[in-house]
């Protein structure tokens, strides 16, 4: 290891050799960034492009739904009854998660 | 170190130089390569998509706009006002060969044509561009494309369209222009415009302008960011309100009927409708006036419902006292040259709050308002705040009319006891009766429940207080003597028996424009909240001028029994008795 780091360090010590390293260093820094821009605007216009369509879904969906609420308006008691249902009188209620007790009539 | 040495370090450094061009070269590669795998398979399918539909022509649509949204009682949102995305189509007459009629049949059977201007203008070889129908569905379109090839042109188009097609639709709005401006011109459209619109920072702008414009929008409080909004309104408990109206103007062929679903505690109102209506998809053809929105912008004298407000503030003002008050009832009252009479004109003898309130007597709410110094009325009216707004977040509420109030006559009073005299919105009249149901406290109406602002963050509204009306306990009065109001209707027929609901009726006058009141023109309201003592809900309904019928009792107690039961199952409401 440390005579890696000699090697790289004997390799460095020269101004030469620094200013290439340097100038490799910027062309990558541009490549890097140029894709980096693209990569970017490419996704943020995939974004918008996604939230239109997300957008034009919701609205096929609330079609469906508004068509959806209108037939269960649309039911009424004598379709109801023809299969076989009818309205309940009398509704009992029960209580979710509280002491229930029970009265036994003999 | 000699020469050969030196040649030969050289060489070992060139060749490392070389490596590292070579790696550097292979990155570059790799990284044009993984660009190149973006753009044709991550991305392939729309280029594919760009080339199958290579003769529809693409052209700029700049129309964009946020969304509306209903709530789900589940919290799922439902679109109220989105963008629906289509077709334009069509045709260049100097160049167009194709069998004319055949274009024509097609054309009609999805959209209105003008058969001679249709002819004349396709015909025209000097035009080389006629555009014969807008709006069309993407199925259709290609189906015409696929008919007439390249005969016809498609142009990708997007529109602003309201789903439930008519729902809510004087408080969601609707678009119009404003010179070359689509705008919103009613309801939330209007109100939340700055809120809804887009500017223009398309796909194509560089995104250095479309971060700086959300930045901009951040920092600069003069800058309404773009957003969403999410509605208080309840789909399901719209559509079936709506019903409700519909079905008593068909009935009692009404001049216009309106109706409000609120939460007394928050002021969120969960529905809110009147007919006559409009779809907000296509309203070419109706009246401008339908297109106000009456239960914001109308005023009206009210009738009986105003009862209840008048004796809870002669009781908070200790004006009289509930458990000892009476009076004798001769059926009618003599108040200045006026005589005013109970609504069948029949005397019964003495009697107290609750019986005045139950049987609906006028001459018993002169008795209490007469009781009451007219400061403390002046004071009561301006604390049901009928003399200022509600500051509902929907554009041109109207102004209540209640400038009798400043008269000393005793029949300017007397009047309003029974809800005559001053004229109020329905939402104020809904804002005051809340109180009945909150403790005395009204609550800022709102429809908006949270906007999400594109820029990520949002807000949501606020529950406000707009002031106390009355005392906790005088509201508690109040709502008992209510609730054994509605238990008597038809004689215990309408009453629910495991829900307790505090309600009342109310027939009014309406005045004629040309002095004094018609002799046969009423407007009926109805209101009420339940459970009583902890109420959820509010219901508030009203038609104007009935035909054939005379008294709100036979008018809309159906309907609001109807509304009550839907609530009390689609909410899942705890009896309360």
């Amino acid at each position: 290891m440390k005579t890696l780091q000699q090697k790289l360090i004997t390799f460095l010590c020269s101004p030469r050799k620094m200013n290439a390293l340097l100038f490799a260093g910027i062309i990558i820094g541009v490549f890097a960034y140029g894709i980096g821009i693209i990569s970017t605007t490419v996704h943020i216009a995939d974004a918008k492009t996604d939230s239109q369509s997300v957008a034009e879904l919701r609205s096929d969906i609330a079609e469906l739904e508004n068509d959806y609420f209108q037939k269960m308006n649309a039911i009424n008691q004598s379709e109801a009854q023809l299969f076989g249902l009818h309205q309940v009188q009398k509704v009992e209620y029960a209580y979710l998660n509280k002491e229930t007790q029970l009265a036994l009539n003999q | 170190m000699n020469a050969r040495q030196k040649k030969k370090k050289n060489n070992r450094v060139f060749t490392n130089r070389l490596h590292g061009v070579f790696v550097l070269l292979i990155v570059i590669a790799l990284l044009l390569l993984l660009n190149l795998f973006h753009i044709q398979v991550s991305k392939g399918y729309s280029f594919r998509e760009q080339a199958d539909n290579q003769y529809v022509v693409a052209t700029y649509n700049a129309f964009e706009r946020g969304s509306i949204f209903f709530k789900e009682k589940d919290s799922t949102l439902l679109t109220a006002a989105g963008l629906t995305k289509g077709f334009k189509i069509s045709i260049n007459p100097s160049t167009y060969d194709g069998d004319i009629d055949e274009l024509y049949a097609a054309v009609k059977e999805i959209t209105y044509l003008d058969k001679e201007a249709f002819f004349r203008t396709s015909n025209n070889t000097s035009r080389t561009y006629f555009e014969i129908a807008r709006q069309v569905d993407e199925e259709t379109a290609q189906s015409l494309k696929e008919t007439f090839g390249r005969d016809i042109q498609l142009h990708s188009e997007k529109w602003r369209s309201y789903p439930f097609a008519g729902a809510a639709a004087h408080s969601i709005g609707i678009l119009g222009y404003q010179g070359d401006d689509l705008e919103g011109r009613y309801g939330l459209e209007r109100e939340f415009e700055k809120t809804l619109r887009r500017k223009n920072t398309d796909l194509y702008t560089n995104f250095f302008a479309r971060i700086f414009h959300n930045v901009k929008t951040l920092v600069d409080p003069n800058e309404e960011p773009e957003g969403d909004i999410i509605t208080t309104i309840d789909p399901q408990v719209q559509i079936f309100l709506e019903n409700e109206l519909k079905s008593v103007q068909e009935k009692f062929d009404s001049e216009s009927v309106g109706g409000i679903i609120i939460e007394p505690k928050t002021g969120a109102i969960k529905a809110l409708g009147a007919f006559p209506n409009f779809d907000n998809n296509d309203f070419g053809d109706i009246n401008l006036g339908t297109l106000r929105n009456p239960l914001i912008e109308n005023v009206y004298e009210v009738g009986s419902i105003m009862k209840p407000l008048i004796v809870a503030s002669a009781i908070d003002t200790n004006s009289i006292n509930p458990k000892t008050f009476s009076y004798y009832d001769a059926g009618s009252i003599e108040v200045e040259d006026y005589t005013i009479k109970n609504f069948d004109g029949k005397g019964r003898g003495y009697v107290d709050v609750q019986e005045i309130l139950t049987n609906s007597l006028n001459t018993g709410m002169v008795e209490i308002i007469q009781s009451m110094p007219k400061e403390k009325v002046r004071e009561a009216v301006a604390k049901f705040g009928f003399t200022s707004k509600t500051a509902i977040d929907l554009p041109n509420e109207g102004n209540n009319i209640t400038s009798n109030i400043a008269s000393n006559r005793d029949i300017e009073f007397a009047n309003i006891s029974f809800g005559q005299g001053i004229a109020v919105t329905p939402i104020s009249m809904v804002n005051s009766l809340s109180a009945l149901a909150n403790d005395g406290v009204r609550m800022k109406p709102h429809l908006v429940e949270k906007i999400n602002y594109t820029n990520g963050l949002s807000t949501t509204t606020e529950h406000a207080e707009l002031g106390e009306a009355f005392s906790k306990e005088t509201s508690d009065t109040v709502t008992q003597m209510l609730v054994n109001t509605f238990d008597e209707y038809r004689n215990g027929a309408v009453k629910f028996d495991r829900h307790s609901v505090a309600a009342k009726t109310g027939t009014a006058q309406i005045s004629n424009p040309e002095g004094g009141y018609y002799e046969d023109r009423n407007l009926h309201s109805f209101f009420g909240y339940f459970p009583a003592y902890e109420p959820e809900y509010l219901v508030y309904l009203y038609t104007v001028y009935p035909k054939n019928v005379r008294y709100a009792s036979e008018t809309l107690i159906d309907p609001f029994r109807n509304t009550t039961r839907f609530l009390l199952n689609h909410y899942g409401v705890a009896p309360d008795r």
